[in-house]
């Protein structure tokens, strides 16, 4: 059943977000497109497209946490709560349904903002500073990778894509938890305001609780001669190093698994549907 | 004597202080046409909802086919709530699609026949459509499935007597066999023909819970009981 529920969830979002990310599609192959053509400067066209682009995916976390939280509270906390609730489906599949697409919307406004970010290095910098972005980046690869293999390089970019994508979920399962806890029946007359002081209270007390540990603990990944090894001091590191903070990985996860297990409880148990 | 299909035991649900079911207990057989009556806000959406599993914080026991409400018991019920709970971008064509996904029991033909009987547009989103159309859209929705247990709250309120006819004739004529429905409503005349027992509600508690034959054999109708039980509530 989480298929089909993973199936509707994305139907369901994917009016809006889907419609987002075909515009931004579009604008991201004419500007690219037309820059391969014309070499020589940036049109005005294309310099108007990255110019939509990056108010599109400046926004673009904005407009999901948005759609995401009228999504979550329309579907099960207004009117279609009666069809939700009623789907013989367990209570967990519909959060976790609602926890992975959502992941997946913030994921494709993260990849929208680095796309953005690409093509406007790309097509900005060779026509304004007149460098071949292509020989730079050959330029520079080899001082970046210098000692390192291509599989210890990769393997770093996946756990901070990991780490990434984590923080995503845990916002989504913040903004869920909160919208379940302004769904009860001391704080559901003004359900909206207080979910955004929860959402805003809880992801300010996660960011600095996981910052505080992480100061105190330095237990992480870094690249020490050709390979990943774990460290547990900044010294072994060494200056200027890449560092993978484990300690904010796992102080992460504990808080969306408490806070997946808290919104699966206020839902179950102390929201009364409208 | 037929198998118990509901059985419900000292049921109780507040909101706050406010108690709106103060221990219901009774039991619903198999096949029968059971007529949910009492005044607004006596507490008969709150038993349906509890029933239905849309609330899990009430006190005392609800067994569905001798199960508590969940995913098993949410299979073999058909709920029409009161309120129009179908996502406003959904067309008739893709809610039906949506029911038949998720319920096994969903007849997808019979749904199709209904919706071209009732004159329904397919394609057009459900916002745009008239309040009746989306009633009827919720109606066959329901009627579409071979469910053990339908529960309607209040299918025949705010609409005309010819609309309530027509409605109570579609639930008539399509429930499955040897179904069982709860039928909440605070409008007697119409579904008293069609009803085997009759439970009543007030303030929270059932007050009365007997067969329509029996009600027969003291010389009067459901309605005239209603007058009785009811004559001091506003």
């Amino acid at each position: 059943m989480l298929g089909k529920l993973l199936k509707h969830e994305f139907l369901a979002t994917g009016r809006v977000m889907g419609a987002l990310y075909a515009v931004v599609g579009i604008i991201m192959a004419y500007v690219l497109g037309s820059y391969y053509i014309s070499k020589d400067t940036a049109s005005t066209g294309q310099m108007l497209g990255i110019m939509v682009l990056l108010l599109i995916s400046s926004c673009s976390f904005f407009l999901t946490a948005v759609v995401m939280i009228t999504n979550f509270q329309k579907s099960l906390y207004g009117d279609q709560g009666y069809l939700s609730f009623t789907l013989p489906v367990k209570g967990s599949s519909l959060l976790i349904s609602k926890i992975l697409v959502s992941t997946v919307w913030f994921i494709a406004a993260f990849v929208c903002l680095m796309g953005t970010a690409a093509i406007s290095f790309f097509v900005i910098k060779e026509d304004v500073i007149g460098e071949d972005t292509f020989a730079t980046i050959e330029s520079l690869l080899p001082i970046f990778l210098e000692g390192k293999s291509i599989s210890t390089v990769l393997t770093t970019v996946v756990l901070m894509m990991v780490g990434y994508f984590l923080r995503f979920a845990v916002i989504t399962i913040a903004m869920y938890f909160a919208i379940s806890l302004a769904n009860t029946r001391h704080f559901q007359k003004h359900y909206l305001l207080w979910t955004i002081v929860f959402t805003v209270a809880i992801l300010f007390a996660v960011a600095n609780i996981s910052d505080i540990i992480s100061g105190r603990i330095v237990f992480g990944l870094s690249i020490i001669g050709n390979k990943l090894s774990l460290i547990t001091s900044y010294a072994e590191a060494g200056i200027g190093a890449s560092y993978i903070d484990l300690v904010s990985i796992i102080v992460y996860l504990l808080f969306g698994v408490g806070l997946y297990y808290a919104t699966f409880y206020v839902m179950n148990k102390k929201v009364n549907i409208r | 004597m037929s198998e118990t299909l509901l059985k419900v035991r000292d049921l109780k649900k507040s909101y706050g202080d406010h108690a709106v079911l103060k221990g219901v207990s009774y039991d619903i057989a198999q096949g029968k046409i059971v007529g949910l009556l009492g005044p607004n806000g006596c507490g008969k959406t709150s038993m349906i909802k509890s029933i239905v599993g849309l609330i899990n914080d009430y006190e005392g026991k609800i067994l569905i086919n001798g199960k508590a409400p969940g995913v098993e018991s949410k299979k073999v019920i058909a709920y029409l709530p009161e309120k129009n709970y179908l996502p406003s971008w959904m067309t008739p064509k893709s809610a039906i699609k949506y029911m038949a996904d998720f319920y096994d029991n969903f007849d997808m033909q019979k749904a199709l026949e209904m919706a071209a009987r009732f004159e329904l547009p397919m394609k057009q989103k459900i916002k745009t459509m008239s309040k009746g159309q989306q009633e009827k859209l919720q109606l066959l929705l329901v009627m579409s499935r071979k469910a053990d247990l339908y529960i309607l709250d209040e299918p025949l309120g705010g609409v005309d007597l010819v609309s309530r006819e027509f409605i109570l004739d579609t639930i008539m004529k399509n429930h499955a066999e040897n179904s069982t429905i709860l039928l909440s409503t605070h409008l007697i005349y119409d579904i008293e023909k069609v009803l085997d027992r009759v439970l009543m509600v007030k303030d929270g508690r059932l007050v009365v819970n007997t067969d329509v034959s029996k009600i027969a054999e003291d010389g009067k109708t459901v309605e005239d009981l209603f007058r009785e039980v009811f004559s001091n509530v506003g």
